[in-house]
């Protein structure tokens, strides 16, 4: 079976972080950002 | 918190003080940056900052505090799932302790990545009491209104 990168891996969570805060710039303010990766650090 | 603290990573690794070092720089860092920038970013973006003021200061939080808190707790659910998604794709998966970790690997690339991670967390929890600090610090004299001359500023929640 195919396998998946280490790189393909933290590719993927760097564009999924850089999307939310992308969308959370635009639709929140710094505080979402804040609380947001107060939180994500936190998983 | 805890979780930090009990981390065999960096607790079996005796490197604990240097990752608590070297974050705690970081958040100086993040600390001073946003001192530095905070004018610009009041004058280029007014609608950033005024939650954040609000909370920091000691006026009562309104429901603009209350949707950014909600809107940056529910991002976490892509995030989740992202990990979620990545955790069961095929390759190097091998605990199931630590969900960072699932994501990265446990080879050495990993632990490194997994590390990093660990002086994000406690530089974003250190850079946070820093801001907090600062707002504190800063709340009489926003009181007073001298950071702010437009009667129509929206640093100040309507008397």
């Amino acid at each position: 079976m195919r396998t998946v990168s280490l790189e393909a891996r933290v590719l993927a969570m760097l564009v999924g972080l850089a999307i939310v805060i992308t969308a959370l710039s635009l639709r929140g303010g710094f505080l979402s950002i804040v609380t947001f990766l107060t939180a994500a650090t936190q998983l | 918190m805890s979780k930090l603290l009990l981390n065999p990573v960096t607790i079996l690794g005796g490197i604990w003080w240097w990752v608590l070092i070297e974050a705690i720089g970081i958040a100086l860092l993040v600390g001073v940056a946003y001192i530095a920038f905070e004018p610009t970013i009041r004058r280029t973006w007014p609608g950033m900052l005024p939650g954040w003021i609000r909370l920091t200061s000691s006026r009562k939080p309104d429901a603009d505090v209350g949707r950014e808190l909600l809107l940056g707790t529910a991002a976490l659910v892509p995030v989740a799932l992202v990990l979620l998604v990545c955790a069961s794709l095929p390759g190097e998966t091998v605990t199931t302790v630590w969900p960072a970790i699932v994501l990265l690997g446990v080879g050495q690339p990993g632990l490194y990545g997994f590390l990093l991670l660990d002086m994000l967390q406690t530089a974003i929890l250190a850079s946070v009491a820093f801001l907090i600090l600062a707002g504190a610090s800063r709340a009489p004299s926003d009181r007073r209104g001298s950071l702010s001359s437009s009667r129509h500023s929206p640093w100040h929640l309507p008397s």
